[in-house]
């Protein structure tokens, strides 16, 4: 969406970038509109988490396509490439990969800019907005792709005062390829 | 060189576009439909690449043949090359699975078909927005791109095709 990729990519034809601006207060407009058609703040929520599923199961070809990468073996290895190059790639920044836990199938991305949330101000009526949530969309439509099946959701939010973004990713399950068809069919 | 059909498969087995430039002998004397004909062909691309996983002789773990894996495990097929034909394949991580059958003379095909899905699938499918992930779809602009990529490569050339089928 914005910007080109990240320096170093192998062959990798420029992509198409938009002004950071265009693409922050289109954002905000959508958020906006969607508050004002569904007046609740749980269901805008869940609205937007569902149209970034929508972008990520595309999203995850273009990706693909363009980052020339070599196959992940781990989730730990997916989180850094979704961290350090993915993000770079589609919104110019990148995050860091942190607070793993024990058994190394949750961690956190920290974003600490975000350009989705540039001018934004959270009123005091909408504390409950996750207005990020398109990302936590985006990446589980992305890496369900990938046969990774996750849940993701914020535990920081700048908007709220916090340092920073934390985006908590949780890997539910990862699932081998299956043949589609039953023996008989 | 000449290209004579091409299958894309997504993860779920739907073929969800075929091309075909030049088939002389017609589906009905093979598998009968073209629907158990991208069927057997999926199968056979299945059963191919797993068979191959369980052959490779650097894989440390031996799996079992049949055995579930995870995207990307073990050796990758691309290519097998018959007296009349040559059939080349593509899986990228995200299911889908490209099969070009061509002459039989031509060269390796898989930065080709690495090409054709980056440049030409990408571009012109996953973008599309009529494009409903997981259906099969009709877009006459991916067809002329196909083609000119093709073209391009030196695989659609129409003499040798049917030199190649005589």
């Amino acid at each position: 969406m914005l910007r080109g990729g990240p320096p170093g990519a192998r062959n990798a034809p420029s992509l198409e970038q938009i002004n950071a601006e265009v693409f922050t207060l289109t954002y905000g407009s959508i958020v906006r509109q969607l508050i004002s058609d569904f007046e609740d703040i749980e269901e805008v929520n869940k609205q937007l988490e569902q149209m970034g599923y929508n972008m990520g199961i595309r999203l995850v070809d273009e990706f693909l396509a363009k980052a020339k990468i070599t196959r992940c073996s781990s989730f730990k290895d997916t989180a850094e490439v979704v961290a350090k190059q993915a993000l770079p790639m589609f919104l110019n920044v990148s995050a860091n990969v942190a607070n793993w836990s024990p058994d190394q199938t949750e961690c956190s991305l920290i974003l600490t800019d975000n350009p989705l949330a540039d001018f934004v101000e959270l009123p005091e009526e909408h504390r409950d907005l996750k207005y990020c949530n398109v990302l936590a969309g985006v990446v589980r439509g992305a890496l369900e792709m990938v046969n990774m099946e996750v849940e993701c959701r914020w535990v920081g939010d700048m908007l709220k005062g916090d340092d920073c973004y934390e985006l908590r990713v949780k890997l539910k399950e990862h699932r081998d390829e299956k043949f589609p068809y039953k023996d008989d069919d | 060189m000449g290209c004579f059909n091409l299958y894309i498969f997504n993860r779920q087995g739907t073929c969800i576009y075929y091309h075909e430039w030049f088939r002389p002998k017609s589906v009905k004397q093979g598998a009968g439909t073209l629907a158990d004909d991208q069927k057997q062909m999926f199968g056979l691309f299945w059963t191919l690449s797993n068979f191959c996983a369980t052959l490779d002789p650097k894989d440390q773990t031996k799996p079992q043949l049949g055995t579930p894996r995870k995207i990307g495990q073990g050796c990758k097929f691309k290519s097998f090359t018959t007296s009349s034909y040559k059939c080349n394949f593509l899986e990228v991580p995200s299911g889908i699975k490209l099969v070009l059958n061509t002459h039989r003379e031509a060269p390796d095909l898989t930065d080709v078909l690495q090409a054709l899905y980056d440049d030409i699938f990408v571009e012109y499918v996953v973008k599309n927005p009529l494009y409903v992930p997981g259906q099969p779809f009709q877009s006459d602009q991916f067809v002329n791109a196909l083609n000119a990529f093709l073209r391009q490569n030196g695989l659609l050339q129409q003499q040798q095709i049917m030199a190649a089928a005589s």
